[in-house]
């Protein structure tokens, strides 16, 4: 169904960063390091909670810009090609 | 009186700003159909960038976030934001790059018309703009009542609320109805750019004057140590937390204006950039507006939680701050609406009158224009005569766009996909929220999430079955889609 995506991985790699990007969405979740309840301070001034969101989107973000640098879908001579279609469609 | 008129004076000198950028888009703006709606895809990755994020944002980031702050605590962005901060970028990066690719090759400027014509549908494209109508109109309404207030409270009530809700439909009224797509764009551009820095900013500056960033959260641990974690907030508990999550997420990048802007781009690199800027942008903003409020509940006492922030800086700062804070709330608000107002109009004309009607290029955009200020008209009358609140709004429309994303994103991607499978999905989710809101079905079967999960979990099998059981699209189109997302290479 997802041929040809970042959903159906033919690598290695690639099956790696599906998993990982699976992983974040109970890493979410920040009791599972303990932090329902936590009134511990990060640097003396940001609460854990949202430290911890933080570094959860600096993650998220960090592995976003690697999947867009090495593997972000590419589309071959994007313009030119769409145009012939367009010509195509248009004798049609 | 005189610091009101401060005030005034900056929020005037703002809105004249968005009108001249309106005005400069609106005279390089065509009068073709293309150009109108979809500024000739030519946006490069700035223009783009700003206006997908300028036009996400809303007011929730400006109000939302320090109100909710204040009341719920440090919690609120993970509740809201973390996790859509970087499945908006994935979204960019493989099905928006299928969203521009077929706009372009097709020359479809809606969501309607590319689903219809993938799926071989006559129906599906008109009911899915009603459907987005019925979502996007309390979300311009939000916006409207949050301008006509913020007007009132930050001008100590020289301007009221009517005027000031007046005043904000007017002027996007204006720049929309002239300048269509760019102007939108250009002035999200400006509009971005003014809460990017001032956000930042202004979260140092209250830091600084409350004593320090260790003082400031010293203090609000000390009054209300409640909020420094998610364990007394009934939202924050882990099924809510773990459906808005989601939510957010889905419904984020499926809005019907946030669709048509990835058609918008110049290519589809454009949206790799944006793709990477998005979610640092993201929480350059949540992360200080969140602080703002928390810091606000040590401090003060405020009636409605969304006005911490007018609040904070009214105790800390002189006037002419105020008037930026009115200004900055402005354009988050007004950045949202044009962009929602531009769609209606587009998918009214494009789905529902041509798709019906035989309509000429010219009377296309004539009759956008037209549907535009009847929009604006009704949500302005509207805004005075409701007392809906903004954050039960904003979650029961973001579960209803939500609720698209599957009939919406499946046949971009699912060759077998039919339009029966589009229409049970869209008619489920859109019956089934309602039914939930309604309480013709008991709240037990959540099951604790918030009703839109099971929803979407019963939505996917729906669809998968339909599609099963029902022929496929037509071959034609199914080919012709084929082939076209063959282009892309991952």
């Amino acid at each position: 169904m997802f041929k040809n995506s970042f959903f159906y991985p033919d690598s290695l790699e690639k099956a790696i960063l599906l998993v990982l990007i699976l992983l974040m969405i109970p890493l979410r979740q920040s009791e599972i390091f303990g932090l329902m309840d936590s009134t511990a301070l990060v640097f003396g001034w940001v609460p854990a909670q949202i430290a911890y969101d933080f570094l959860y989107v600096t993650a998220g973000t960090l592995l976003v810009v690697y999947i867009v640098a090495k593997h972000a879908s590419r589309v071959p001579e994007s313009i030119r090609e769409l145009d012939r279609l367009e010509e195509r469609e248009g004798n049609r | 009186m005189g610091n009101a008129v401060v005030v005034l004076t900056i929020a005037v000198a703002y809105l004249l700003i968005v009108l001249v950028i309106g005005g400069y888009a609106a005279a390089r703006t065509l009068s073709s159909r293309e150009d109108f709606l979809v500024a000739s895809r030519s946006f490069g990755f700035i223009v783009l960038f700003m206006a997908l994020f300028a036009t996400n944002m809303t007011a929730v980031v400006m109000i939302g976030a320090p109100g909710f702050g204040y009341q719920a605590g440090v919690g609120t962005w993970g509740y809201f934001g973390t996790f859509f901060a970087f499945f908006m970028p994935l979204f960019l990066i493989t099905v928006a790059h299928r969203i521009w690719l077929a706009g372009k090759a097709h020359g479809h400027v809606t969501p309607g018309q590319m689903l219809d014509h993938r799926l071989g549908s006559r129906y599906f494209g008109p009911l899915l703009a009603i459907i987005y109508t019925v979502w996007t109109i309390p979300y311009i309404l939000i916006g409207v009542q949050g301008g006509g207030i913020a007007f009132q409270s930050l001008t100590q009530g020289l301007v009221p609320y009517w005027l000031g809700g007046l005043i904000i439909s007017l002027v996007v009224l204006i720049y929309v109805f002239f300048g269509g797509m760019r102007a939108t764009a250009w002035s999200n551009v400006f509009q971005g750019a003014i809460f990017i820095v001032f956000v930042p900013v202004i979260f140092i500056a209250i830091a600084y004057s409350l004593g320090g960033f260790g003082e400031a959260t010293a203090t609000t641990a000390a009054a209300k140590p409640h909020l420094l974690n998610r364990a007394s907030v009934p939202p924050f508990q882990t099924l809510p937390w773990l459906s808005q999550g989601l939510l957010v997420a889905l419904g984020g990048v499926i809005f019907p204006h946030m669709f048509i802007r990835y058609m918008t781009a110049e290519s589809p690199k454009v949206l790799n950039k944006t793709a990477i800027a998005f979610p640092i942008a993201i929480a350059f903003l949540w992360f200080p507006g969140v602080m703002i409020g928390f810091w606000g509940a040590g401090q003060l006492q405020v009636d409605s939680p969304d006005f911490i922030l007018p609040a904070l800086t009214a105790a800390l700062f002189p006037a002419w701050i105020m008037g930026l804070i009115l200004a900055g709330i402005l354009a988050a608000i007004m950045s949202s609406i044009d962009a929602q107002v531009l769609t209606l109009g587009t998918m009214f004309t494009e789905d529902i009158l041509h798709k019906f009607r035989r309509v000429g290029e010219r009377w296309q955009v004539v009759w956008t224009r037209i549907f535009i200020v009847l929009v604006v008209a009704a949500t302005f009358v509207y805004s005075l005569l409701t007392t809906d609140t903004l954050i039960d709004t904003v979650t029961f429309a973001f579960s209803g766009y939500a609720l698209t994303f599957f009939p919406s994103v499946l046949p971009l991607y699912w060759e077998r996909f039919n339009k029966w499978g589009a229409y049970v999905g869209l008619l489920f989710g859109f019956v089934g929220l309602w039914a939930f809101q309604l309480g013709w079905i008991p709240e037990s079967l959540t099951f604790g999430f918030y009703p839109v999960v099971p929803l979407l979990v019963v939505q996917l099998v729906l669809i998968v079955i339909t599609v099963k059981l029902t022929p496929p699209a037509p071959q034609v189109q199914t080919e012709q889609y084929k082939e076209l997302f063959s282009k892309v290479k991952w």
